[in-house]
């Protein structure tokens, strides 16, 4: 191991940034915070990014390491015991100093801190809980902060970390306990899963808390979120989804994310990724959780044990669509909220907006063009009035030849899919689809 | 038939546009149809009349207060939106709304959802670009301490957005003396420590003060590394990079 004395701040911020980066939850969202005037600092629901990097993601939190020394050997992370890597460590004063410096300057919309094991979980959370404190108590800053729960530290220091910051994380890292063993021998899924029970517990009961007594202090307010490496263990897409929707439903999880694996080390238990990270399947993953999440889809009504994964050519929904046809076509000046919502084309916001408009005319076509509805994939599975729009065939291939205009870029550029290596693909995870997945 | 029409100017804020809304529905009560423009008509048809209304904030807070009581906050807030666009006819498609929400003692509060019509779609086209603008804005804006006193940003909006930044900035850093200013408009918004924010126009600088302006801060380069480094490699996506941060927003943004 490497440890230099006396490093710059710069070096450090180098280093322990660089270190942070694939841990993709940068969000800022999801707690409305008013300044008292006194200190620095408020957050808004909806989040605000403030810059994008090179790789099109946003820039929203100063999403660092406290250290990236670490006594665990996670096969696919960078700062892995067995790595050889130069290490370096902030102190709770640089943390908070930089914080507040950035903050000022409105480079950024708070403090997201994630740190490798430096001796135990135990002294590794109090450290970050010391520079969270500095911020909160002697800057009095009210911007945003997420932190992560280190696995294995004591409940304790985890509800006091709870009561600092605004989201707490626990990364779930694999989908399943057995690629967890395999990748990340010092991880369990019982370290992982009793912190993120314990959070939930805690802020449905600070929940109450705040119903009685209106000042009482927040634990974090914003909920808590967790991250997935996909694509570094041979599960399937039904078993990324079906726990997805297990840690919404069980979990109450504010968000799952998604991360495409990207392989930063040589070894023999991790797969070849010669064609780059698998971009387009973490982008299909994610249209999949938005219908979880906005539009009251079921896991498997997406991906089933006999279709375990998603089809790279169409979105999610189109796909449901087009294997549903029983459900269209969709009248829509008398169709309900729900049942618009399963139309390709409709999203929320052009769903409520047809609500509000139809009150006031009955919509034909060109009104739905106006009001946002992508024309081209709702076509087929509407009518306005008891009409079509073209007369087309309710017919599954004629619809996905017409969908699938060959001018159409797919959302992320992968020229190399065709047919023949997508039933591959399929073939393939049928053969590991089955294993433990439950949580 | 005594067609008649009547093209109200008024200066381009959102106190000359309401102001030419009140006098608009006087003559639109007595038949005429009325536009409102911000700058004065090349070819004015022939049976055009043009008028020139002077701002008045009573007249201007009067509509703004019956639309804020009879509309609710939403519409009030759209109207806003779409009278600091650069959209030309602004003006007129926000009378045209503010016609059908409440003339004849209609009090339409949801009149923003009848998105059919091809007024409220369009004001509603334009509120979800300025709002856009704006809160980009809340992200994008830059500070640079000079002289460790002040925290001053320049910016280049394409709409009039300027003071629609203060309450988010005034709450965000209630102690610190900031000003924002807007190159292109010439106006700087300024809250002092403690204080509350205020606008000046017509704001020059010195080349001193402008020097004073580009001095380099270590924490700049802290943030270009920060960026740097932040930067998944594997994952490089310029093209979705651009379409989230515009190249226009940049020339004022230190990493970049």
């Amino acid at each position: 191991m490497i440890i230099q004395e006396s490093m710059s701040i710069m070096e450090k911020l180098e280093i322990l940034s660089d270190a942070a980066k694939y841990d993709v939850a940068c969000t800022s969202s999801g707690v409305d915070r008013k300044g008292d005037g006194k200190g620095i600092g408020n957050s808004i629901h909806p989040g605000i990014c403030h810059s994008f990097a090179g790789d099109g993601r946003c820039i929203s939190l100063l999403k660092i390491l406290y250290t990236n020394e670490c006594v665990f050997d996670c096969k696919y992370c960078v700062n892995r015991v067995s790595n050889d890597v130069v290490r370096a460590s902030f102190t709770p004063e640089e943390v908070s100093r930089l914080t507040i410096e950035f903050y000022r300057r409105n480079y950024i919309e708070g403090l997201f801190l994630s740190s490798g094991v430096k001796g135990s979980p135990d002294a590794t959370m109090e450290e970050m809980i010391r520079a969270v404190e500095l911020l909160r108590d002697k800057y009095h800053f009210q911007g945003y902060i997420h932190m992560k729960a280190i696995p294995g530290a004591s409940p304790k220091l985890i509800e006091r970390a709870g009561f600092l910051a605004d989201r707490m994380s626990v990364n779930l890292e694999l989908p399943t306990s057995e690629g967890l063993k395999r990748l990340a021998p010092n991880k369990s899924r019982r370290t992982i899963l009793k912190p993120m029970k314990q959070i939930q517990v805690r802020h449905m009961e600070n929940k109450e808390e705040l119903a009685l007594y209106r000042h009482a202090p927040k634990f974090a307010p914003a909920g808590q979120s967790t991250q997935m490496i996909i694509g570094a263990t041979g599960e399937s897409d039904y078993q990324i989804v079906a726990v997805a929707e297990a840690l919404y439903q069980q979990y109450s999880l504010k968000r799952v994310f998604y991360s495409a694996f990207v392989a930063v080390n040589q070894d023999s238990a991790l797969p070849m990724l010669p064609q780059g990270p698998p971009l387009l399947r973490e982008h299909r993953l994610y249209q999949a959780d938005w219908l979880l999440r906005f539009y009251g889809f079921r896991a498997e009504e997406l991906v089933s044990e006999k279709h375990p994964n998603f089809n790279l050519l169409l979105d999610p929904k189109c796909d449901w669509a087009v294997s549903h046809l029983e459900c269209f076509p969709v009248e829509i000046n008398s169709a309900d909220y729900r049942t618009l919502l399963r139309v390709p084309g409709i999203g929320t916001k052009s769903a409520s907006r047809i609500l509000g408009a139809r009150r006031y005319h009955s919509l034909d076509f060109p009104d739905l063009k106006k009001i946002g509805v992508v024309m081209k994939r709702a076509l087929y599975f509407i009518t306005c009035n008891g009409k079509m729009m073209y007369p087309t065939k309710l017919d599954e291939d004629y619809i996905v030849r017409n969908m699938l205009d060959p001018k159409e870029k797919l959302p992320i550029h992968q020229s190399e899919i065709t047919y023949r290596q997508l039933s591959l693909f399929d073939d393939q995870s049928m053969l590991q689809a089955g294993g433990a997945y439950g949580l | 038939m005594d067609y008649e029409k009547k093209i109200l100017v008024c200066e381009d804020h959102i106190e000359g546009i309401f102001t030419a809304v009140y006098e608009g529905w006087i003559w639109h009560m007595r038949g005429m149809a009325v536009e409102i423009s911000v700058r004065e008509p090349e070819y004015p048809d022939f049976f055009t009349t043009i008028e020139e209304v002077v701002s008045d904030s009573i007249k201007a807070g009067k509509v703004l207060r019956t639309i804020r009581e009879k509309l609710g906050e939403e519409v009030y807030e759209t109207l806003c939106y779409a009278a600091v666009s650069t959209y030309p006819d602004k003006g007129t498609l926000v009378f045209r709304v503010l016609w059908q929400a409440l003339s004849g003692r209609r009090c339409d509060r949801h009149v923003m959802e009848n998105l059919s019509d091809s007024d409220v779609n369009m004001v509603s086209k334009i509120r979800i670009k300025v709002w856009h603008e704006l809160h980009r804005f809340y992200g994008f804006v830059r500070f640079r301490e000079i002289g460790g006193k002040v925290l001053f940003s320049k910016i280049n909006p394409e709409n009039d957005i300027l003071e629609m930044l203060a309450p988010h900035f005034a709450d965000r850093f209630p102690r610190e003396n900031w000003m924002i200013y807007d190159e292109g408009r010439k106006k700087v918004l300024f809250h002092p420590k403690g204080g509350t924010c205020s606008v000046q126009k017509d704001m020059e600088f010195l080349q001193e003060q402008k020097d004073m302006l580009s001095e380099k801060e270590e924490y700049e380069e802290l943030f270009k590394c920060f960026c740097r480094s932040v930067t998944v490699w594997e994952r490089r996506n310029p093209a979705l990079q651009q379409q989230q941060i515009p190249l226009k927003f940049r020339s004022n943004m230190p990493e970049f």
